[in-house]
């Protein structure tokens, strides 16, 4: 296929190109994604080098198995950003003196995380609420805590339960009902998905 | 059956269970049709989430240096082709690897090594085993095909897990025609076993395509797993 009918295949239709090692079907998805996968790395690790070699990684991992995309799961786009998700949460967890940049005043929470992940805390990036949009600015603040520092954060509900000195039952139900209201807000239309 | 929370669910969803946690309801959601919906429920929420945040232009140089290891790796793939006699689009075209009776194995042996496979004779049956790599493009998945007389078996492994209701299709080759043969949904393990009956009796080439279903005459995706033979 020509570039330019590469360009006209849904996101699904590229993935089986990509397994069959098609270098300008993964130009396309790059395209198409890259920008989303590097703005969300940059969001969890906070340093651009770092996003680079988070991006590189996830993408080059969906390269070498495109195959393993199942359609029934979701969308391409939604299972891309979980894998960079999910290795700029490695990254967290393997750079000890790395912290995730959060959208709220986080040191005094940051600072009674378990101790394994106990770090330098001024190293801390600190970002405010402005830069949390859509999704989040709606929720009630107990409940984007508890989401951004397991989303981003890459926190555990015990972990969560333990930095803000609250029943684990308490912060599980903060989870569901958060996630519930973006639910219902996205079946309502109030933002793209 | 007891189903995981929903708290647990929406936990798992978002990456926040406890690894003990977080493997026992991977282990049921797998196959669980109601907790599998719960999820798909969720999949857009958490890819608000992930689209919340502010955007970035990434930096050029991540392109490039992304799309020179794919090209590299996509030149080797294709170094690795058998040129393409026949032109099916079918035909993924990876190195062909000949299986010959007993008597050509030693002369082969080397040639075939030389593409990566390698082919094995036991010596002194009046039926020797011959056993034959097929050639792979998905990453971690390999097969062979063991020969033994008038039967031949295709043992598989890594194979990645399928959608509900696709297949692993076996197709054989003889002359210009192409006709299915096995299909398989591998273990959840990734091996898989099939019988090739078709083989034997003459078949210049066997392939393996993912298809969205069985039933089909004519492959529908590009082969992942082929091998070449010679009729003996």
């Amino acid at each position: 296929l020509t570039r330019a009918e590469l360009q006209r295949l849904a996101d699904e239709d590229l993935m089986p190109l990509i397994a069959a090692k098609d270098a300008t079907a993964f130009e396309v998805f790059y395209d198409r994604h890259g920008g989303a996968a590097y703005s969300l790395a940059y969001r969890i690790v906070g340093d651009r080098q770092a996003a680079e070699d988070v991006t590189q990684e996830a993408l080059i991992s969906i390269w070498r198995s495109g195959a393993r995309f199942d359609r029934a799961r979701g969308s391409v786009r939604g299972w891309t950003l979980g894998i960079v998700r999910n290795r700029a949460i490695d990254l967290l967890r393997r750079d000890s003196g790395r912290a995730p940049k959060l959208a709220f005043d986080s040191e005094e929470i940051l600072e009674r995380r378990p101790s394994e992940k106990l770090t330098d805390v001024e190293a801390l990036k600190r970002e405010t609420a402005r830069e949390v949009r859509g999704a989040m600015s709606g929720l009630p603040e107990d409940q984007s805590k508890v989401i951004q520092l397991a989303f981003f954060g890459g926190f555990s509900h015990s972990e969560i339960a333990k930095m803000l000195n609250e029943p684990l039952g308490t912060i599980k139900g903060r989870m569901r009902l958060g996630m519930e209201k973006i639910r219902a807000a996205l079946a309502e239309g109030a933002f793209e998905a | 059956v007891s189903h995981p929370s929903r708290d647990d669910l929406t936990a798992y969803a978002l990456g926040a269970l406890d690894p003990g946690e977080e493997t026992a309801v991977a282990g049921h959601a797998e196959g669980c049709e109601r907790c599998e919906a719960e999820l798909r429920h969720l999949a857009p929420a958490v890819g608000v989430l992930a689209e919340s945040v502010e955007q970035h232009q990434p930096p050029p140089e991540l392109r490039e240096r992304l799309l020179s290891i794919v090209r590299a790796e996509a030149a080797e793939v294709e170094d690795a082709a058998v040129p393409r006699k026949r032109g099916e689009q079918w035909r993924f075209g990876l190195g062909g690897l000949l299986l010959r009776p007993a008597a050509g194995l030693a002369a082969l042996a080397v040639g075939a090594a030389a593409v990566g496979g390698y082919l094995v004779a036991e010596d002194g049956g009046a039926e020797p085993a011959t056993t034959i790599e097929l050639g792979s493009t998905l990453p971690g998945a390999s097969g062979t095909i063991e020969v033994e007389g008038d039967t031949a078996t295709m043992h598989v492994r890594g194979m990645p897990a399928l959608s509900k209701g696709a297949v692993y299709q076996v197709w054989v080759a003889e002359g210009d025609s192409l006709t299915p043969s096995a299909a398989f949904v591998p273990h959840p393990d990734g091996s898989a076993t099939a019988a090739v009956p078709e083989l034997p009796g003459g078949a210049s080439e066997v392939l393996v395509t993912r298809e969205p279903a069985p039933g089909r005459t004519k492959p529908t995706m590009p082969s992942l797993l082929e091998v070449q033979v010679e009729p003996s």
